[in-house]
């Protein structure tokens, strides 16, 4: 009976460790997305020249960058898209110029704003989430309406920077993710 | 807690019969370990559909993105280990359906009433080469495209529905998308139902008919056992060492990942270890009798096995015995010779050798460029818009008629008759030096052999120029740094000064200028333009028209214009991305992966 024993906690010990070898790869391999870092932030890029934009009237512009899906890497992909508004008539000395830059990304559930040129405001088209020329979340005079987005458009780090030959001006702006669904605004 | 759970689950279920049907079996012979090779394979079988189960979750089986998902999973946690174990295990699985039928075959363990577990067995062994045929070509490599391609052709060859197979199989007339498609429906579909339906019917039928202790309770026959722990033990203990090899080679050697399949590559086939007999036997059959080879002895042999539990019947035990013995040696000693042959040739053959070492370069580079990322065109697109390897295949092809490419080591392209320069760092320092100097400039890997040889730049016009020698270095920094060299950049950022210095010489009408367009300055007439000379834009407009006012104008009868007509590409004789890899390969502009810091203590 003692040899019987024996054997059979043989037979399990090694049945254990081959499980081991086969199961613990397996759970790493099934598990690696879990641990892979995100690439949101892609840099300063200049999206637009200074001129393109007129006073106080939205423009999208969209972000490109590379995107690696999975195994395909997309050297020139649209990663992003980019409300501009430039808030001043300055076209000397790029400090003075002001431009503010918006993530195109609604809070609220990630849906793509627009702007509504006649109401002057921004409007996400899923939910109705509305935000001001500011980028600040507002409520429509409207019976009924719950503005849905728990923060208002995220604006992101926008400057005015000379050309390479000194003529001319870029607006550059430095995209970044951020999470939805949360009051805060919390880098992806 | 545990026993009232278990009372009632084998309440609801009845499992403690069901693995009564295991642990009841008993050994009439006792334990032995010549049987541990059935365990071995099912367990073998589960890890090798286990691994590929966890495969098929990253796995792409398209043309363009196959290669690239399959390198993927290589760069994942445990994916290489857990492709290796899948490539080893499948391999091992091979090997252990041989041994395991030789041993069925010997032991004579067909014998009524187990002539379907012994049918249905067989019936397993064309089913998992087709598995190992169909699962080789899925990652879209070279190899893989020309096996299955060669193996269809096989299967095309058959009579009366070979054509109709085939053209199902393949999903057109070519090797692609559809093929891939079609593979892994096969592997990953409809031969694991298949396999995994027989495999039941087959331990089930062997479980039937095997001795339980009801039958024969084993303290009553001397020399019996039962089946666990006893036989258990030394199937886990064999599996254990199996499993061993094939986790120790996944992970110390990994499964290999070919060049990606391209249509421009060269490759011999030649098929997997396991099918080189089948490879070699076709040799000894004149080209009409080649489906005797590969389709009438693979099919008699099977069938004449099928049978084999009823010939047994009518031959006497001896003559059953010889029989049996003969075809194990029989396909024993054929199997051996003929793969070792086959292999020997191969290893003799200088051609396949150097073609393999060839390609085991190259897939070295796409496996570098693959590491920076795969572009949506696929991995194929790696290699044909890679400067570094289409370079001198191009160069070759278009430009070694005339010019060589031949570095200081005397290494490199050599022109078929040098009449025009080496092309070797092309307008780096080292070339403007020898191009300034008259000797230099007459030498016969450089002008030499051309009209050019007369020029002014042999009489030494050079030197001629008031404060050369003073200013000559600076001159051949400033001009070498018009091309903007990716592997002179840190020298120019360094002597940023002195090629200041040089370019306003260039500029000066006394000197370069006279003859040559150099920014505002000059014209264009005499010689070519020195604006960006060698840069890619220069180079690229060269060798499209080098007949151009801004190189050598209407006196050229050098050198073919590869592209002279912008508007009709069709009409030249190199495309726009053909002259662009030439351009940075000339430049020596590709992409290098960065080297860990290299280890100097190798040093002599």
């Amino acid at each position: 009976m003692q040899r019987r024993t024996l054997l059979i906690r043989g037979c399990q010990a090694i049945a254990a460790a081959i499980m081991a070898v086969l199961f613990v790869p397996i759970g790493r391999f099934i598990s690696a997305p879990l641990f892979r870092k995100s690439q949101s932030s892609s840099g300063a890029q200049r999206v637009a020249k200074l001129g393109q934009l007129e006073v106080g009237k939205p423009m999208q512009v969209p972000i490109i960058g590379k995107r690696q899906d999975g195994w395909t890497l997309y050297p020139d992909s649209v990663i992003g898209k980019v409300w501009l508004i430039r808030r001043n008539e300055e076209a000397e000395n790029p400090e003075e110029c002001k431009v503010d830059a918006y993530s195109a990304v609604c809070p609220h559930i990630g849906c793509g704003i627009n702007h509504s040129p006649d109401k002057n405001h921004f409007i996400c088209p899923c939910h109705g989430a509305v935000f001001d020329e500011q980028g600040a979340k507002m409520n429509l005079e409207e019976p009924g309406y719950n503005n849905p987005s728990p923060r208002g458009m995220d604006s992101l780090i926008c400057k005015v920077v000379n050309s390479d030959d000194g003529d001319d001006f870029w607006v550059e702006v430095e995209y970044e993710q951020f999470q939805i669904g949360l009051s805060e605004q919390i880098k992806k | 807690m545990l026993t009232n759970f278990k009372t009632w689950l084998n309440d609801r279920t009845g499992y403690q019969k069901m693995l009564g049907l295991y642990s009841n079996r008993v050994l009439p012979n006792g334990p032995s370990w010549a049987a541990t090779t059935a365990s071995c394979m099912l367990w073998m079988f589960v890890v090798v559909l286990l691994t590929g189960l966890v495969l098929l979750s990253s796995f792409s089986p398209s043309a363009s993105s196959a290669w690239a998902s399959v390198f993927y999973i290589e760069q994942q946690p445990a994916g290489s280990f857990l492709r290796g174990l899948h490539y080893f295990g499948a391999q091992a699985l091979i090997i252990l359906f041989g041994l395991h039928t030789m041993r069925v075959l010997l032991s004579a363990a067909f014998r009524s009433p187990r002539e379907l577990v012994w049918i249905t067995g067989l019936l397993l062994i064309p089913l998992l080469m087709v598995w190992a045929v169909t699962g080789n070509p899925l990652p879209a490599t070279q190899k893989g495209y020309a096996q299955i391609d060669v193996e269809a052709n096989i299967l095309g060859s058959s009579p009366v529905i070979g054509p109709f197979a085939r053209q199902i199989l393949i999903g057109g007339d070519s090797v692609g998308n559809l093929t891939l498609t079609h593979l892994s429906f096969l592997h990953m579909a409809l031969l694991p139902l298949i396999v995994i339906s027989l495999t039941i019917f087959h331990i089930w039928q062997m479980f039937r008919h095997a001795p339980t202790d009801k039958e024969l309770p084993p303290e009553m026959v001397e020399g019996a056992a039962r089946y666990w722990p006893d036989q258990s033990i030394r199937n886990w203990s064999v599996f254990a060492v199996v499993f061993g090899i094939v986790a120790w080679l996944a992970y110390t050697v990994g499964a290999p990942l070919e060049l990606p399949a391209d249509p421009e590559l060269h490759h011999i086939a030649r098929p997997e270890w396991y099918f080189l007999f089948l490879f070699e036997l076709r040799r000894y059959f004149p080209p009409e009798l080649e489906i005797i080879a590969t389709m009438v002895i693979p099919t008699v042999a099977m069938i004449f096995l099928l049978l084999l539990p009823f010939i047994d019947r009518v031959c006497s035990q001896r003559a059953s015995a010889i029989l049996r013995f003969v075809i194990v040696a029989a396909f024993a000693a054929s199997w051996t010779w003929l793969t070792f042959t086959s292999l020997n040739r191969d290893w003799n053959d200088a051609e396949l050798q150097a073609s393999r070492l060839e390609e085991e370069k190259l897939r070295e580079r796409v496996h570098a460029l693959a590491d920076a990322g795969i572009p949506p065109e696929g991995a194929s697109f790696l290699l044909a818009s890679d400067p570094k390897i289409q370079g001198p295949i191009l160069f070759e092809r278009h430009c070694a008629s005339c010019h060589s490419h031949v570095d200081e080591n005397g290494e490199g392209i050599a022109a078929k008759e040098q009449k025009a320069p080496n092309l070797y760092g092309f307008a780096s320092r080292d070339w403007v030096k020898t191009v300034l100097d008259p000797e230099g400039w007459t030498a016969e890997h450089m002008f030499g052999n051309t009209e050019l040889a007369e020029s002014d730049m042999s009489y030494g016009v050079v030197d001629g120029l008031p404060d050369v020698a003073e200013d000559l270095p600076k001159l051949i920094a400033a001009l070498s740094a018009e091309a903007e060299l990716p592997y002179q950049v840190d020298q120019d950022t360094a002597d940023a000064d002195i090629i200041a210095e040089g370019l306003e010489f260039l500029q000066s009408e006394d000197n370069c200028a006279m003859c040559h367009k150099v920014y505002d300055a000059g014209e264009n007439g005499i010689g070519p333009e020195l604006t960006l000379y060698g840069s890619r834009s220069w180079l690229r407009d060269f060798i499209s028209n080098p007949a151009h006012d801004r190189f050598y104008a209407n006196d050229n009868n050098y050198m073919t214009a590869f592209a002279p007509d912008r508007n009709h590409p069709e009409r030249n004789t190199l495309d726009e991305k053909s002259i662009d890899l030439l351009v940075d390969w000339l430049r020596q502009d590709w992409y290098e992966p960065e080297t860990p810091a290299v280890t100097t203590d190798e040093k002599p």
